[in-house]
């Protein structure tokens, strides 16, 4: 079953002396359950992208559905935001409230939910997060990494078919930035929860089940992680990367190394590279 | 030193005035400013001070701290008391040189002024000292809620409330580094003259509010994301009860103008 289809969608900014096309005829289906992350340059659309899933933006041409409410339907607006919750880069821009625990309940109090309700998926969704012990801080007092857990709270709370993270680990220092990975990963593969991520750091996107690469509003490449970082070059052009041990891996077999399979995370390329010295890695 | 300002500031202690309603606190301070500006007569000013000086010992909040925050409005009670002081019109003519003339009467109205400003201050830091912004800003939210009927926009207004709350600790902290990048750059804040001075501060406040635009934009975004509306009915996590305490803070009120009307009618 699909969560989020994109279907001929276009989205451009008018002015009155030129068009600027930001998506370009994206076609693109995902999957329930699954855990798509979406790579592009600057300007590549990818953000905006992100937010035709929440019906921030509407589409200029085409349609977007979400758990099939399509997003030009304003009768069915919240039912469509409670469906997908969305995470943003900035965590201090997104934390309403002056108390851990009534931020995560904002969203549910804008739902209207019963108080007794409220309390329990609350306390539900900051022990997922990892952040129970938090509940009464204040949020100016927590790092980056906590910050965006809890924001990732808030929107669980209301419990959400899909997250739509919208490069939630770039303003994170490298502790913060695993914090949340690990956070999102267990999310999609303990709560089955739909997850795309948006993000520029390709050791991210290689952990994803599928990664879509965006350039200029067109989508370029549609694969597995494996199959998309095969194609260095290609990324290379469009002024992306790889995985550093995907590089690693690439470099070695060039100066004829034998390493055949796709290398995407650090302990695989250590693995090859025992193999080859005729150790095996414990 | 951005840091050591603190608005609304709240002084944690467990006190039963703490773990009160905060409806009750709200209501309570009315009351006590009602009667500070109603009541006369000496013995009433010291039941008064009687009925503080028990409040503050039951809040468990240091004298010395309630002090401190006198000492913005020092200026203030002074002025206030020398004006009438001076000003009064009166028959006992204690001193008299020039324009200057002190009555009786006026010594009498300075130091029943400068009591009064003191006692208003005292009383209304209890509730902020006693209370966090939120719990207060949620009582009022409950205690203004028939204003809803005839239109008044509470909930948005205390919202608006909570949200410049939870931002003065990050725009401070954006102040701090504003400052100390245009230091860096050679601004320069410790100028003697006022008018340089004063200049200096636009490199500050432009920085600072093109950020507060680009946060207020990001977090209405958000906000939209998590379905607020603010036309629409919301529910609440927290909920306030009315507890022992908040009945004993009642009886206490009922007790205290009785008092004071036992002062008045007997002296």
């Amino acid at each position: 079953m699909n969560i989020i289809e994109a279907k001929n969608l276009i989205f451009s900014y008018k002015s009155n002396t030129h068009e600027k096309v930001v998506l370009d005829n994206l076609n693109i289906n995902i999957e329930k359950g699954s855990f798509t992350a979406i790579i592009g340059h600057n300007g590549s659309g990818k953000s905006t992208f992100a937010k035709h899933m929440n019906a921030i933006l509407l589409p200029s041409g085409g349609s977007i559905c979400v758990c099939k409410i399509d997003s030009k339907d304003e009768e069915r607006l919240y039912e469509l935001r409670k469906s997908a919750g969305m995470v943003f880069q900035n965590p201090d821009n997104q934390i309403v409230a002056t108390i851990v625990e009534e931020d995560v309940a904002f969203g549910l109090e804008n739902l209207c939910i019963e108080h007794e309700e409220m309390h329990k998926r609350v306390e539900e969704a900051l022990k997922a997060v990892n952040m129970y012990k938090y509940r009464k801080r204040a949020p100016h007092l927590l790092s980056g990494g906590q910050k965006q857990r809890v924001a990732i709270a808030g929107v669980l709370a209301m419990q959400p078919e899909c997250i739509i993270l919208d490069e939630p680990t770039a303003m994170l220092d490298p502790k913060g930035r695993r914090e949340v990975m690990d956070t999102i990963l267990s999310l999609n593969k303990e709560k089955n929860i739909t997850i795309v991520m948006i993000t520029h750091y390709m050791d991210e996107a290689a952990k994803a089940d599928r990664v879509i690469v965006l350039d200029k509003g067109k989508v370029i490449l549609d694969d597995t992680p494996q199959n998309v970082f095969e194609k260095e070059e290609e990324l290379l052009s469009l002024g992306l990367s790889v995985p550093h041990s995907t590089e690693l891996a690439h470099r070695l077999r060039k100066s004829g190394i034998k390493i055949d399979r796709a290398i995407l995370t650090p302990e695989d390329c250590a693995k090859e590279i025992l193999k080859h010295k005729g150790n095996s890695y414990d | 030193m951005i840091r050591d300002i603190t608005i609304g500031q709240y002084y944690d202690a467990p006190s039963p005035i703490h773990k009160m309603d905060p409806r009750t606190k709200i209501l309570w301070t009315l009351f006590y400013m009602i009667t500070l500006f109603v009541v006369e007569g000496f013995w009433s000013y010291v039941v008064i001070v009687a009925s503080t000086a028990l409040i503050i010992a039951l809040s468990k909040i240091p004298v010395k701290f309630m002090l401190r925050g006198l000492k913005p409005i020092i200026l203030l009670v002074v002025i206030t008391a020398a004006l009438n002081l001076f000003m009064t019109q009166g028959e006992n003519v204690i001193f008299s040189k020039g324009i200057f003339t002190i009555t009786l009467e006026g010594v009498y109205m300075a130091a029943k002024m400068a009591v009064r400003i003191i006692l208003l201050i005292i009383g209304t830091s209890i509730l902020t000292l006693t209370t966090t912004p939120t719990v207060l800003t949620g009582g009022l939210e409950i205690l203004l809620s028939p204003l809803k009927k005839i239109g008044v926009p509470i909930s948005v207004f205390v919202m608006m409330v909570g949200i410049a709350l939870r931002f003065i600790p990050t725009l401070l902290d954006e102040t701090d580094k504003i400052i100390k990048a245009q230091t860096s750059r050679g601004a320069d804040f410790e100028n003697k003259n006022p008018v340089k001075r004063i200049k200096a501060m636009i490199p500050i406040l432009i920085p600072l509010f093109v950020s507060a635009f680009r946060r207020a934009d990001d977090l209405a975004v958000a906000m939209e994301c998590r379905c607020y509306n603010a036309d629409a009915d919301r529910s609440s996590y927290r909920r306030f009860a009315f507890g022992k305490r908040d009945f004993y803070a009642l009886m206490y009120a009922v007790i205290f103008v009785i008092i004071l009307v036992v002062i008045k009618v007997v002296l």
